[in-house]
């Protein structure tokens, strides 16, 4: 027992040798009622990830469901992660298409969430800051084929930060 | 033996000939049916007449059919998003993070360009980087001036596959400061 508690006190007195002699890296308060103040700083990289479709899936019944996503948003205030339709490769006079391999054999479709048609151009997705996760889910809708074939069409998705 | 015995004798010959010559004609007839049966036959008879078929008992309602381990799985690609880009001006090599995020592990490559936004002018272009690696250094095709430029970067995904299919791509718009050193 009175050997604890010599160790104990030796352990104290180690303790408190090397707090004093630590250095004080702030400013030092030396007279009594002065103060100091310091500055704290943490810098907070902007970050987050989109998650696009990597096809457009459309079924037998000319119809498919699509996610686009934005997670571990970490943005500045005041801000949002917004993710705009940009370019389609075969777009034209205002429609989305889908193409026939090298036959310029085109398919109307329609992208839609919500019921609400999306358009080239105008953000359709936004993730304001503060808010980690974010998404879209987009109806698309082909037009009654006529003749057979693959029909493909490739997306481009921009992401802004406004 | 009196004659009216014969008589009777022969006719009922004739009679036994008779039947068996109709039987014989009779299974002739019939044979397939008699023997084989109908059931799975959709041969025509020597008559021209088809025999009856029966509907498939595989057949049924028109039921999607369920899509792969694969296609389930495939939530879409993951592309990174970044802040800013700051490099030193005046120079060529420089220090970069263009990520591939580890949740494309084993369906996506991604390839990285640089660009000037206004100008469209191409700075640097990667090859593949695979899923969970990043490029941290990179050459640029010319050294840019102190400022603040506006840019993107071009994330073009390719399928892990043989053919290495290019899919859907993002345009991630950032800004490019180039410092002093």
């Amino acid at each position: 027992m009175k050997t604890n508690k010599k160790m104990i006190s030796l352990l104290l007195i180690m303790v408190m040798t090397i707090a004093f002699s630590l250095p004080v890296s702030a400013a030092q308060v030396t007279n009594n009622g002065e103060s100091q103040g310091t500055t704290l700083s943490y810098s907070v990289s902007q970050v987050f990830i989109v998650t696009i479709p990597s096809t457009v899936t459309i079924d037998a019944s000319g119809e498919g469901t699509e996610t686009v996503s934005v997670s571990n948003a970490v943005i500045p205030y005041g801000k949002s992660v917004k993710v705009t339709i940009t370019e389609a490769a075969n777009y034209s006079d205002s429609k989305f298409r889908l193409k026939d391999g090298e036959n310029a054999n085109y398919l109307n479709y329609t992208i839609k969430i919500g019921g609400n048609s999306i358009s080239k151009g105008n953000p359709f997705l936004s993730v304001p800051a503060g808010t980690a996760t974010g998404s879209a889910e987009l109806a698309i809708k082909a037009d009654t084929p006529t003749k057979s074939g693959m029909y493909t069409d490739s997306l481009t998705f921009t992401v802004t930060i406004e | 033996m009196n004659n009216k015995g014969k008589w009777l004798r022969r006719i009922i010959i004739g009679v036994v000939i008779l039947a068996f010559m109709c039987g014989g004609v009779a299974f002739g007839m019939n044979y397939r049916t008699w023997i084989q049966g109908d059931e799975g036959s959709d041969q025509i008879d020597g008559g021209g007449s088809a025999v009856k078929k029966k509907v498939d008992s595989a057949a049924g309602d028109y039921v999607e059919p369920e899509k792969t381990n694969t296609e389930n799985q495939d939530v879409g690609v993951a592309i990174p998003g970044w802040g800013y880009i700051s490099i030193p001006a005046g120079e060529t090599d420089i220090a970069v993070d263009f990520p591939n995020p580890d949740a494309n592990a084993e369906k996506y490559y991604l390839s990285f360009e640089l660009r000037l936004k206004d100008s469209g002018e191409i700075l640097y272009t990667s090859e593949l980087v695979p899923p969970g690696k990043t490029i941290q250094k990179i050459t640029l095709s010319r050294a840019l001036e102190e400022g603040s430029y506006q840019a993107v970067v071009h994330v073009q995904p390719y399928k892990m596959d043989e053919n290495q299919t290019p899919t859907n791509n993002a345009d991630m718009e950032t800004e490019l400061v180039v410092y002093n050193t």
